[in-house]
């Protein structure tokens, strides 16, 4: 009986820290940072959007924000780890089911905005108005397939 | 006698062509107010790659799943027998070449507010694009009703047939505005929530609905601050319209996404500088249709 009882104790113990769940406190902690980081990447793509549609005479600022926005896209697949799919997150759990086609939709958004950087450093604001569109495509997509509507 | 042959044949060849002029010009018209409707997304089943504009799509609403049709100028299973009068009853007034009453999913509740030279030349397009041989799939409703008597009901107690109406109080911008949205792009369809009969609720002009297409939420789009896109910019509406990306740099969703795709990324600067100027106009009325302020 004792030996069953240890037995028991160990294997739960394995099981917690062998499983790349985090516990609900950690989940948590993790959801809101990636909710700050997905905000970020909004601002960033909102700046740019507010440069060009005003026409705003800081051009420059815009090589700043595509930078960021392409730090940020390399940042998605590590804010998303299983187990963060419960609480105050429109998270959906079809994320951890096919991660492959999450995987995809978040490198497209590495792709799109590392494209957007390359045309922001030569500054062609047309080129640059056509691709943030391409770039915000991406977020569309992936919020389409996993993110719960309000 | 040479001579006259050759002026005979120029004066031909010269009408011809005219002729060939005048048609792509109308098509070409009928092509930017088709995609000024958005494209007629809800006609194509784009999820299961359907051909263009064959149907088939399904339509999820509170009345039931409802299957869009084939708008093809197939003349077996499409509309490629119908007339001009044809195309525009079915249009203005919801009625079909056979005299069936269409269901308002369809939404000539707005499109009978196009002027008839633009619906002409909607008409030249959609039969200028190929045919596609694909029958119609029948709707699925909640109440296994007939289509005649309750559509007949609704259409002499719930609608009522209009025309536009140009402002005159108004500049030439705004009512160019007011006729796209009323009409041609047909925002209130999805932007004004319902009453159980199926009727636009007024009173709730543009302020959002819980049950549109599809089972989407449709925001609300009055310049009320708190509760719709008062904080909005006329810059930002029509940036918004072209491009999908809203003014704190998240990109639309659902429907209103495949509608830029299909369609409001074509209209020309002055139509979209006179949809925000209209849309702007708007009575601000309060509508919180988020549930909760969540993100990712």
């Amino acid at each position: 009986m004792m030996k069953t009882k240890i037995f028991i104790f160990f294997t739960s113990i394995f099981l917690i820290f062998s499983s790349n769940k985090l516990v609900p406190s950690e989940s948590a902690g993790m959801i809101k940072y990636r909710q700050n980081v997905m905000k970020a990447a909004a601002g960033h793509m909102g700046a740019i959007v507010s440069i060009l549609k005003n026409n705003l005479p800081i051009r420059d600022h815009i090589l700043e924000h595509a930078n960021s926005l392409n730090q940020i896209s390399k940042m998605t697949i590590s804010i998303f780890p299983k187990g963060t799919g419960l609480g105050r997150t429109k998270a959906k759990n079809s994320i951890w089911k096919n991660w492959s086609k999450f995987e995809k939709i978040s490198q497209d958004f590495v792709d799109e905005s590392t494209k957007l950087m390359e045309l922001a450093k030569n500054g062609d604001i047309q080129a640059i108005a056509k691709q943030i569109r391409k770039t915000g495509k991406t977020c569309g997509s992936c919020h389409r397939n996993f993110r719960k509507r309000d | 006698m040479l001579f006259k042959f050759l002026c005979l044949f120029t004066f031909l060849i010269i009408c011809f062509s005219l002729i060939i002029s005048a048609d792509e010009e109308q098509i070409k018209k009928g092509e930017y107010i088709f995609k000024a409707s958005g494209g007629c997304s809800c006609h194509t089943n784009k999820i299961n790659k359907g051909k263009f504009l064959a149907g088939g799509r399904s339509i999820k609403t509170p009345f039931g799943t409802f299957f869009s049709t084939n708008i093809t100028p197939d003349v077996k299973t499409g509309i490629g027998n119908w007339s001009d009068e044809d195309f525009i009853r079915a249009m203005k007034l919801g009625v079909s070449p056979a005299g069936e009453h269409y269901f308002p999913v369809f939404p000539y509740t707005s499109f009978q507010l196009i002027k008839r030279n633009d619906l002409l030349a909607l008409k030249a397009y959609i039969f200028s694009i190929s045919p596609v041989n694909q029958k119609n799939t029948p709707h699925k409703l909640i109440l296994p009703i007939g289509r005649k008597i309750p559509m007949i009901f609704w259409k002499k107690f719930v609608w009522s047939s209009k025309q536009y109406e140009n402002n005159p109080l108004r500049t030439k911008t705004w009512n160019r505005g007011a006729y796209l949205v009323q009409s041609i792009t047909h925002c209130a369809e999805c932007h004004t929530p319902r009453d159980f009969l199926g009727g636009l609720n007024y009173e709730m002009h543009m302020a959002g609905s819980v049950d549109g297409p599809e089972g989407e939420l449709a925001p609300n789009i009055t310049p009320d601050l708190k509760t719709g896109i008062g904080s909005w910019s006329k810059i930002d509406i029509s940036y918004f319209l072209k491009t999908g990306i809203k003014p704190d740099g998240d990109y639309t969703e659902g429907l209103m996404s495949e509608i830029i795709d299909s369609g409001y990324q074509y209209l020309v600067d002055e139509d979209l500088k006179s949809i925000a100027e209209y849309i702007s106009t708007f009575t601000p009325i309060e509508n919180n249709l988020r549930n909760n302020g969540t993100s990712p």
